[in-house]
């Protein structure tokens, strides 16, 4: 994948003003991006296969979740232990160096 | 309309947000938090079921103290600024704020009076090297920040620049005394002063409280229309709305109304939010009257 190794430079924003029909963009960390009273979920990624989240909780706090990715046919597979056996899955495309889609 | 989990198979791998994930393991970590959140759930359900749940409560007064942990002069938010946040929260907790003629007209006779009046008891201030705090709980620890006042009969309110973009987090009722209490950042506090738009009418706080009495997010945290905020006169929702959303947003079914996206308890921008609905003022008096009963 040509945008790998932009990949691992850095975390990952999800910038939901951008999101579309085809799923939600994420860009570079450390844009300027307007403050939200929605927490902005991060996403970063180990080239060993192991991964990170960062989201939000019910009480607005950020939690990190670990996590580990795979890829085939040009889409990254991240999963995430959720807790209590289930298993969150998100379906990534490199866009473009400084865009990432994670597919609905 | 009463907003229930789909039922599942059990033990069945499945996608679940992670902010519910999240919460997962803030219930594992503190044992005595799950038990008390249990026991919360139990008795909001009976008040909910009771005539009493629709008499008016009792007028009860909290005291507040404000913990300012700053570094810059902007952080070290002034008087005039904290006063500005406490008439905010008086004004929206007893629904006298002006804007809920925003409330659409379907929804116009939930909005309600939750009783709850603050009354500012005091303002610690002490400076830090610390350009940001993280959701940590730093900020509540005496080597990091500002311990909190007496957290059994006192809302503790810290007031710091808050790293990652965040405005402002809360902890839910039944947590451990040592970091109960709410944390706004400087930049979405109060009115005037170092607050700045669209944050800057003072409904973080609102928001932040809303959930130190108990009260979920609007859609239920899970972005997929299973989740529930455990109050039955709010639709459900797919996810967070965000900015200022027009009257109906539609998700999960839910029209010809959509979401609530006007509710406090939604991601909107400080101008749109304007109501507790009726259920939600149980939900929140159920928590203060029981798990909360020395903040009396």
């Amino acid at each position: 994948m040509s945008g790998k190794r932009a990949l691992f430079k850095t975390a990952w924003v999800h910038v939901f003003e951008e999101d579309g029909t085809e799923g939600a963009v994420y860009r570079p960390e450390g844009g300027e991006l307007p403050r939200s009273r929605r927490p902005r979920q991060r996403l970063s990624f180990s080239p060993d296969g192991s991964a990170r989240l960062v989201v939000a909780g019910p009480d607005d706090r950020l939690h990190e979740v670990e996590a580990r990715w795979t890829e085939a046919e040009g889409e990254i597979t991240v999963s995430a232990d959720s807790g209590a056996g289930s298993v969150r899955t998100l379906h990534v495309r490199v866009r473009s160096r400084d865009c990432l889609l994670v597919r609905r | 309309m009463a907003k229930r989990k789909k039922r599942t198979r059990a033990k069945a791998p499945r996608r679940r947000c992670g902010t519910m994930a999240a919460h997962m393991r803030l219930l594992e970590a503190y044992a005595p938090f799950r038990t008390r959140q249990a026991r919360l759930e139990l008795a909001t359900a009976r008040r909910r079921s009771l005539a009493a749940a629709l008499a008016l409560p009792k007028l009860v007064t909290v005291d507040v103290v404000v913990n300012v942990v700053y570094r810059t002069d902007a952080q070290n938010v002034k008087d005039a600024q904290i006063k500005s946040q406490i008439s905010v929260l008086n004004r929206d907790f007893a629904a006298t704020n002006t804007d809920k003629k925003k409330v659409p007209e379907p929804w116009k006779g939930l909005v309600t009076k939750s009783r709850v009046r603050f009354k500012l008891a005091k303002v610690v201030r002490r400076r830090t090297t610390r350009s940001s705090f993280p959701t940590d709980d730093s900020v509540k620890r005496s080597s990091t920040g500002i311990a909190p006042f007496e957290p059994e009969s006192h809302l503790n309110l810290w007031v710091c620049a808050l790293g990652g973009g965040v405005l402002g987090y809360a902890q839910f009722p039944g947590g451990p005394a040592s970091t109960d209490g709410v944390v706004v950042d400087y930049r979405a506090f109060g009115k005037g002063g170092s607050a700045q738009a669209p944050f800057n009418l003072g409904r973080t706080a609102t928001h932040e409280v809303g959930h130190y009495f108990n009260l979920r997010h609007i859609w239920g945290d899970t972005e997929d229309c299973t989740g529930s905020d455990f109050v039955a006169d709010t639709p459900n929702a797919a996810g967070p709305n965000y900015g200022t959303p027009s009257f109906p947003s539609v998700s999960c079914g839910n029209g010809p109304n959509g979401d609530m996206f006007m509710n406090y308890m939604d991601y909107v921008d400080d101008a749109a939010m304007v109501l507790f609905t009726a259920q939600q003022v149980v939900r929140m008096r159920t928590a203060l009257e029981t798990v909360r009963p020395d903040l009396r």
